[in-house]
């Protein structure tokens, strides 16, 4: 919920409008003409940058999140499901999750859920593959899958040593992201 | 110093205002960390502009210090708990919270509900 917390003001109605008045975390714009899409943070930060944009097009745009933790090898292993999603290769996505990424307009690329580093410190380099959608990167996935409308949440237990593993609550499906 | 806490529904939470002085917009969170604070301070998964929420009483009691840093500075724009201890007594503390968040240009809200404002957290958003 938004918020306002001040030292100054004391009238709580010109708070309350100004809490009202907070753009919402996230917001997922796009420009016309060659402009990047901009996905904005709030009033904070947006991600989005020339070179990670392959292809602009108008509103509304569809996102899919492919939640890895993001190194070197594991780049690869993120175009893997992105392009099962897609329809090419024969197995592992459901057809929900095919269906989803085959109308993606592109893809967030996470370094999974419970690790939200940014991408320059989990030792990501630029993109050696051809990905052939838009992309942002530097995400914490669950994050934006929360948005998103995903319903997920963390486990308590079996942590072990890699990603937090979160469960899928219409599917029951258990899932740690790193591979 | 008073410091209030006005959400987008419309409730208001006034209590008293440490560190620094000013007013932050975010979204409002909560954490039931009994300890730990620190590492919730500069936990990068508070990346968005949050004010963090935690009801648990003596918050800051045993200071700061640069080992339990979770990054290189606080991600949260705002703390608010119950009571806020503005003296550390650890033999790892470096540097008392309240210092610590007033470098960073965070404020402190306290002494308010804050077992109340989890509760409509947790219900409303």
């Amino acid at each position: 919920m938004r918020g306002v917390v001040s030292t100054l003001e004391t009238d709580s109605d010109k708070l309350v409008a100004k809490a009202r008045s907070i753009p919402r975390w996230m917001e997922l714009t796009s420009r016309k003409s060659s402009a990047p899409r901009v996905l904005r943070l709030g009033n904070w930060r947006a991600f989005s940058s020339a070179d990670e944009v392959v292809g602009v097009k108008d509103e509304p745009a569809r996102f899919h999140v492919v939640a890895y933790r993001l190194r070197h090898q594991a780049e690869h292993s993120a175009q893997t499901t992105w392009r099962r999603l897609q329809g090419h290769g024969s197995s592992g996505a459901d057809s929900g999750g095919r269906r989803a990424g085959a109308e993606a307009d592109g893809v967030f690329l996470s370094n999974g859920p419970g690790d939200p580093q940014p991408w320059h410190l989990c030792g990501g380099q630029h993109s050696r593959v051809s990905w052939g959608a838009s992309r942002f990167r530097d995400l914490p996935g669950h994050r934006y899958r929360d948005c998103s409308g995903g319903k997920t949440f963390k486990l308590r237990f079996w942590t072990s040593w890699r990603n937090h593993p979160v469960k899928q609550l219409h599917s029951e499906e258990r899932s740690r992201r790193t591979p | 110093m008073q410091a209030t806490l006005a959400l987008e529904d419309g409730r208001v939470f006034r209590g008293k205002g440490y560190g620094a002085k000013g007013e932050w917009h975010g979204e409002v969170v909560f954490n039931t960390s009994i300890t730990g604070y620190q590492e919730i301070f500069t936990d990068p998964s508070y990346l968005r502009p949050d004010c963090s929420s935690q009801p648990i009483p003596e918050i800051g009691n045993y200071g700061t210090n640069a080992e339990d840093n979770e990054a290189t500075r606080p991600y949260i724009e705002g703390l608010i708990v119950r009571e806020f201890s503005r003296a550390s007594s650890n033999w790892r503390s470096q540097q008392v919270a309240e210092e610590y968040l007033e470098q960073f240009k965070i404020p402190v809200l306290a002494e308010i509900d804050s077992r109340a404002l989890v509760r409509h957290l947790r219900d409303t958003g």
